[in-house]
């Protein structure tokens, strides 16, 4: 009777180690954390707002029964299972990414509503900022290395880098050389039938 | 013992959800534990997968392509169309012959007809006010708000109808 009691309750005793893995990361560090489990932890990233989970990803447990019950060390495990994108810390760059889109929201309107050289260079460079990430993104994910090899992922973000480059370049002297970026908005939207 | 598994396997005369009456072992989950191994982490997503021999995963296709996938993906083609047009700008003033507002001028000494510059402006008009006010809606769930079911559905509804509403003032202003 204790044993079907206790096999009755292990999906619970494991719920709870589990959930205290997921949950002793907030204590450790309330920026940015990650569900830690044996499996799946590359996929984790739990979102928190004001200190509460809004999302817990869904994700199997599957542990021998020893890893369960014993007394192991949970830091060990977190440390070992926080996600690291690329090898790289992506939190401070991710806020960059993030700032510069919330920018281009009240820049992109104004840069149109008040042209003039001062506005169109900061939407020439933060506009091709948030695109090179945006590229960025896209070739990493349709450009993995397991999907289409090395050489051409390398040279996907080659690409998108050169593309960057000459953009920016080439909005910049738009910019130095001609109308610039809001009066040439304006232009267009001025054209008659 | 027999008399607690003749017990566990009655229907349960209480219950009367659903058509089948559960029994009491129906109603505990059943968890089997095995184990297995601790597959070799790689240094990336990459690694990983292909430790764990899954090419790609999670595999795209198990998902239905319904209503929020579409306009998931649309957000990524208004992107990629804002992209080309301002890739066009820049390396257009690198390479063109001529300063990039004088084929602006040309253009408009075409007479090109009203019909034409609506579609133009309609091909450039559409994808920045999606991809603007999509961008809003991203970067609200970026703060972790509206991260429910029904809050992606109900962002997306309020994100088409100002994209629309953006869209008639930028076409006909
Ligand atoms: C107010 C203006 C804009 C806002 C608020 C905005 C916002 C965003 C956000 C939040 C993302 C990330 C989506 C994600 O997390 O998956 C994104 C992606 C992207 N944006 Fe923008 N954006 C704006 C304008 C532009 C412009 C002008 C361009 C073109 C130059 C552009 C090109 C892209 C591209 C190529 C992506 C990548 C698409 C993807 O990863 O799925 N965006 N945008």
């Amino acid at each position: 009777m204790a044993l079907s009691i206790a096999l009755r309750h292990a999906n619970k005793f494991q719920g709870y180690s589990t959930l205290s893995k997921c949950l002793l990361p907030f204590y450790n560090n309330a920026a940015s954390v990650t569900c830690a489990s044996t499996h799946t932890s590359d996929f984790n990233k739990p979102l928190l707002r004001n200190g509460n989970i809004s999302i817990l990803p869904a994700v199997c447990f599957l542990t021998t029964p020893n890893t369960i019950f014993s007394n192991v060390n949970k830091s060990a495990v977190i440390a070992q299972n926080v996600r690291k994108m690329s090898g790289e810390d992506h939190r401070a760059l991710w806020k960059i990414e993030k700032g510069i889109s919330a920018l281009l929201v009240g820049l992109l309107p104004a840069c149109v509503a008040f042209p003039n050289p001062v506005l169109d260079n900061l939407t020439a460079i933060l506009t091709v900022a948030h695109l090179h990430w945006g590229m960025e993104a896209i070739a990493q994910d349709y450009c993995r290395p397991i999907l289409v090899g090395n050489a051409v992922s390398k040279v996907a973000l080659l690409a998108v880098y050169v593309l960057t480059t000459t953009t920016l370049g080439g909005l910049l002297f738009f910019n130095y050389s001609d109308i610039g970026i809001g009066k040439f908005v304006r232009a267009v939207w001025a054209l008659q039938g | 013992m027999s008399t607690i598994c003749r017990l566990a396997g009655r229907k349960l005369p209480f219950i009367k959800v659903g058509l089948d009456r559960p029994n009491f072992l129906q109603l505990s989950r059943h968890v089997t534990l095995k184990p297995v191994s601790q597959p070799v982490r790689g240094a990336d997503h990459d690694d990983h997968n292909m430790s764990m021999n899954r090419p790609m995963s999670p595999h795209i296709s198990i998902y239905a392509f319904d209503i929020i996938s579409k306009i998931s993906i649309s957000h990524r083609i208004t992107g990629t169309m804002l992209g080309g047009y301002t890739i066009l700008l820049g390396t257009g003033a690198l390479v063109l012959p001529n300063k990039v507002s004088h084929y602006v001028d040309a253009l408009q000494a075409m007479h090109p007809g009203a019909a034409s510059i609506l579609a133009l402006k309609l091909v450039l008009a559409a994808p920045f006010a999606y991809h603007f006010c999509n961008g809003i809606r991203h970067l609200v769930w970026d703060t972790a708000r509206f991260l429910t079911l029904s809050g992606v559905h109900k962002t997306a509804y309020i994100m088409l109808a100002s994209t629309f509403v953006m869209l008639i003032a930028l076409l006909f202003k």
